[in-house]
């Protein structure tokens, strides 16, 4: 860039968007602005050359025209990096420069986070930093937006901090990254980033914000991103108790594993007894023995209570898991009068988040909480449908407790978060033993 | 998106100062509001044209200033930039009217001027020495005489009304091609010593910095509570370097 670059003609630059083939011979873009990072993906701002003039491109106030010392000083200064990328014949303004580093692209790999929204091949590679392409901001950001809220959704769905920092490397101001932060990080981390935000939200000039207020925004996020349809609030109506009490059995089955002592071995297995017990009284029709239930609630209490207040996992009692089996069998023993339904169906739900997220499950998160108990609740309405069919006041047929526990498959990364949550409750137990 | 904000004094625009760019920047950054990391004179990216308008100005080669701006984030396009509070004009050695390097250099629109105009031209856009405790109230009078929005109108890069000015930026300007490179009219700021950390008033970081910042914060690193952290962002109409905000600090905003 010598001293010859002349500061722009402003009457060929006047509208937007502008077309760039005055002369197709020299359209080239000669800069990518913004200090590409081999970390980070995102949008670029971008210097583009016609003839002897200089633009700069794909800003939010328009294209401006750019001296060539004053892009040399961002060249020479770090805050920008040299290309030639000559446009085709037909590009059309604004462009800017979609940005994929190497490391971040790594990065998604190890974490198994969704497929970069770029194809690398279709992209221009400047060794050792990444890829770019050119195309306009609206078809960038759209790009990159329907990354996020897809990235959002894992970092969530499979509590992964890796992920989660992903997004902070695209939109580190986006309320996509800020949640899935939050809900990711450990409580220091928590109480560090909400001040973080604030502190940010505040610097800008926004509203003084709270605590409370980030909290209300991390789950109006949720509640914008997990659109998902939701079973109606009445489930169907069951013929007798024993239906209840079945729907009651396979509630507690879902959120059997994470809580089952002995998976390997049904015997010594207090959960797994329960859930027999209430599985054959449904089909039965009649109650269970109210001593073999007694035996079975102390094996519960002895077995995952115990574990449960060594763990010292959250502010709750019992954990929601252990809530549920013990509803499915206080209603095999007192039904018909009282088949506990509701209590397995409230434990379920607030269960499967408790799985996933143990430590944040008291907080007001109501959106993300209906996200974790979306899929458990179409099961349940799934089986309600079936027993309206089948069942009778005589009992529930054996079959159906053959039915697929979870027909759309469990939660994403269920067996993930079922080891996490196992590994937890049982940890303190097995130092004991050893 | 110009930023609109109540009509400021001219005596209340504070300085821009931008970092040179990449991932050490934005921890030389946090170091200066820290005050672990002192903002030194630094070589500067067009040498020549520096060293030329440092001796025309009499500047020992061993006492190189820091260089800002009033009312700018130089280059604007800068990834990591300072806001400072004029408190910091305690250690100012000179005051020009524009870029003191381009013009020397005849770099962009300064091009038409002569090698032998130049030192001149450059002494007379000055303010130093004796003369240094005029450049407020020429400042003032400039802003309130040439732009229509005033303060407002020079922080937000307005171009110039030239008709009452009577020195050799004139004729740069009407050689030039509207728009017009703003280093013709931005005042330049020459000081002796960096910043303290209380004359630090706002770090601002780009899309690509802020996410830079984020990383180093969440391994720890913490900024001051006196000072605002403002970044960039994107959509899909495309980037926005700095924050509004950031204009309106610099115009003297709260």
């Amino acid at each position: 860039m010598g001293d010859s670059i002349r500061v722009g003609l402003s009457s060929y630059w006047a509208g937007r968007p502008t077309r760039f083939r005055r002369d197709d011979t020299f359209a080239c873009v000669r800069a990518l602005l913004d200090s590409p990072d081999t970390r980070g993906m995102g949008l670029l701002p971008i210097v583009i050359s016609l003839g002897t003039e200089l633009r700069v491109s794909g800003l939010v106030s328009g294209d401006r025209p750019i001296a060539g010392q004053e892009l040399a000083t961002l060249l020479a200064e770090g805050h920008a990096h040299a290309i030639e990328h000559p446009l085709a014949p037909e590009a059309t303004g604004p462009l800017c420069a979609a940005w994929l580093g190497s490391a971040f692209v790594r990065a998604c790999e190890d974490a198994d986070a969704p497929e970069v929204p770029f194809e690398k091949s279709e992209m221009t590679r400047i060794p050792r930093l990444g890829w770019y392409l050119v195309d306009s901001p609206a078809v960038v950001f759209a790009a990159l937006d329907g990354w996020l809220r897809k990235t959002f959704v894992a970092a969530i769905d499979r509590r992964s901090r890796e992920i989660a920092e992903l997004l902070s490397w695209v939109e580190p101001n986006r309320d996509e990254t800020r949640t899935a932060l939050y809900l990711t990080g450990t409580k220091d981390q928590r109480e560090r980033d909400l001040k973080w935000w604030a502190r940010l939200e505040r610097d800008a000039g926004r509203a003084d914000v709270t605590d409370e207020a980030l909290r209300h925004r991390i789950d109006a996020t949720c509640s914008r991103i997990f659109l998902e349809w939701r079973p109606p609030m009445t489930t169907p109506a069951l013929p007798g108790p024993w239906a209840h009490v079945a729907l009651a059995e396979r509630c507690a089955e879902r959120l059997a594993p994470p809580i089952d002592p002995f998976p390997e071995d049904p015997s010594r297995s207090s959960v797994a007894q329960a859930i027999r017990i209430a599985r054959e009284a449904a089909i039965r029709g009649k109650p269970a023995d109210r001593d073999e239930v007694e035996s079975t609630r102390v094996a519960l209490l002895d077995q995952v209570h115990r574990s449960w207040q060594d763990a010292q996992i959250s502010s709750q009692i019992h954990p929601h898991a252990l809530h549920a089996v013990e509803s499915a069998l206080f209603g095999a023993e007192r039904g018909p009068a009282d088949t506990h339904l509701d209590q397995a169906l409230l434990s379920m739900q607030h269960g499967i988040a408790e799985i996933v997220y143990p430590d944040i499950t008291w907080q007001p998160l109501p959106a993300l909480w209906a996200h974790f108990r979306a899929r458990a609740d179409r099961a349940v309405y799934n089986d309600a449908q079936w027993l309206s069919r089948w069942a009778s006041n005589e009992g529930v047929t054996a079959s159906f407790f053959e039915r697929p526990l979870w027909p759309e498959g469990p939660p994403v990364a269920w067996e993930d978060h079922v080891a996490r949550f196992r590994n937890r409750l049982f940890s303190a137990r097995s130092s004991s033993e050893h | 998106m110009d930023a609109t904000f109540a009509e400021m004094p001219a005596n209340e625009v504070r300085l821009g100062h931008a970092l040179r760019g990449g991932s050490d920047a934005v921890e030389e950054a946090v170091g200066i509001a820290c005050g672990t990391h002192p903002l030194l004179p630094r070589q500067p990216a067009d040498q020549d044209a520096v060293d030329a308008a440092e001796s025309a100005l009499g500047v020992a080669p061993d006492a190189r200033p820091v260089y800002a701006y009033l009312g700018d984030l130089h280059p604007a396009l800068g990834t990591v930039g300072l806001v400072l509070e004029r408190s910091w004009l305690r250690t100012l050695n000179g005051v020009t009217r524009c870029d003191s390097g381009g013009l020397i250099g005849r770099r962009g629109a300064f091009a038409i001027l002569t090698n032998t105009e130049t030192t001149s031209t450059l002494q007379a856009l000055t303010f130093s020495g004796a003369s240094l405790h005029a450049w407020e109230p020429a400042f003032g009078t400039e802003l309130a005489d040439s732009y229509r929005d005033g303060v407002t109108g020079y922080v937000n890069g307005e171009e110039p009304d030239v008709s009452a000015w009577q020195d050799a930026r004139v004729k740069c300007f009407h050689q030039a091609v509207s728009p017009r490179d703003r280093r013709l009219w931005t005042w330049e700021a020459r000081l002796g010593a960096g910043p303290a950390p209380d004359d630090v008033v706002a770090l601002a970081f780009s899309r690509s910095a802020a996410a830079v910042l984020e990383d180093l914060h969440r391994r720890g690193l913490d900024v001051p509570d006196t000072v605002r952290v403002l970044y960039g962002s994107s959509s899909s109409e495309g980037a926005q370097f700095h924050d509004p905000a950031v204009r309106s600090l610099l115009a003297g905003g709260a």
